[in-house]
């Protein structure tokens, strides 16, 4: 469920601070843009910046990321190579097999079955096609909200880093009490952690 | 103090918060006022009550109107507290429905009011506003009732009221 179409499930943050410098930015979402998993490096995941209406764009300027005026929409693309674990198991038994028959040996060492599996998931790796996800996000650079559509720890973490690397910006997420001092202040959403449990239990 | 602390220390805030929205709702006609005006707030088809405490027992209630059931009374007199519930909201001619876990304060699965607009760049603006109207909405409503929350004298004749509803419920 992402932002453009459907239902929506945001995760609501606060952004701390305001961009100062809007071509920095352009840069660095072309420093960190999503580049294809390259298999020569055996890199199993990558992810970066697309543009939130193509997965397959990557140029970006103000006039493509901005909806509006102060609405960026951006969407983060983490293509990963999942290698399934008793696939590998498999072939690498077969593997040890034939390493052992042709060496004449009854054993083999942990050292060489690392790195026999290594060789391996690399092999695999190669020939399997990335999986895709898309975790969108709007930012209103004029209020300082920002809603994040995944919510996975790990997509979540991976976003709040990527975000400010490339908006030099971090936030807070929403909660009762960030929520509460938006709209009452520090001190006062402060008070709220000397308030006693409200009860509507009957006293009777 | 560091702000996580602040976060997992008044997370309760929002069971209140939710909780006190279902009475306002229920006690009302589902007419709730407002510095916005009047909303139209319900319950829909599936909530959660939990136990603030001991265990944090839970009770998932599902089927039509489930906050006006039985067994939703006997829970709210039993202290327990909603932590997430199936909302719609009507305002200014519009609804929303949406699912909102008090705990985290968060929203998910928003249908927003349909989008008639003449390009995709035009919708997308417009979904995010409807969205900010939503949360403009859900923000109106807690600060409305954490004025109340953190007035000592308020808050005991507002909850004195809550629990002679459940009472009577």
């Amino acid at each position: 469920m992402g932002a453009l179409t459907g239902r929506m499930s945001p995760l609501g943050f606060f952004v701390k601070g305001k961009v100062e410098d809007w071509d920095a930015v352009v840069e660095n979402l072309t420093r960190f843009r999503f580049q294809d998993l390259d298999p020569a490096t055996g890199r199993q995941q990558s992810f970066g910046w697309v543009r939130c209406q193509d997965p397959f764009a990557t140029d970006f300027s103000k006039s493509n990321f901005f909806f509006g005026e102060s609405m960026v929409c951006l969407t983060m693309r983490v293509d990963s190579i999942t290698v399934p674990a008793s696939q590998v198991k498999l072939h690498l038994g077969r593997r040890v097999k034939a390493a052992m028959q042709e060496s004449g040996k009854e054993t083999i060492s942990k050292d060489e079955v690392a790195r026999m599996r290594e060789d391996l998931v690399a092999e695999m790796s190669r020939k399997m096609l990335p999986s895709i996800k898309l975790f969108d996000m709007g930012y209103n650079a004029a209020t300082g909200r920002l809603w994040f559509f995944g919510r996975s720890k790990s997509a979540v973490q991976t976003f709040l880093d990527l975000f400010h690397e490339t908006f030099g910006l971090s936030m807070v997420p929403d909660s009762p009490y960030t929520v509460a001092r938006e709209l009452l202040g520090e001190e006062a959403a402060d008070g709220l952690m000397d308030l006693p449990p409200a009860s509507f239990a009957s006293e009777a | 103090m560091e702000l996580t602390k602040r976060i997992e220390g008044t997370r309760q805030f929002g069971n209140e918060f939710l909780t006190w929205l279902m009475y306002r709702s229920l006690a009302n006609e589902g007419q709730i006022d407002c510095e916005l005006g009047r909303i139209e707030l319900w319950i829909e088809d599936r909530l959660t009550l939990v136990a603030p405490f001991a265990g944090r027992e839970m009770n998932i209630l599902k089927g039509e109107s489930p906050a006006q059931g039985e067994e939703a009374g006997v829970a709210l007199r039993m202290g327990k507290q909603l932590d997430n519930a199936r909302i719609s909201i009507s305002w200014q001619g519009k609804r929303w429905d949406f699912q909102f876990s008090a705990p985290s304060f968060a929203f998910s699965s928003v249908k927003v009011p349909a989008v008639l607009t003449d390009t995709e760049f035009e919708a997308v603006v417009d979904r995010f506003d409807l969205l900010g109207t939503l949360e403009q909405i859900m923000r109106t409503l807690y600060h409305d009732f954490l004025k109340l929350r953190t007035d000592d004298g308020r808050w005991q004749v507002e909850r004195s009221r809550i629990e002679k509803w459940l009472q009577q419920r």
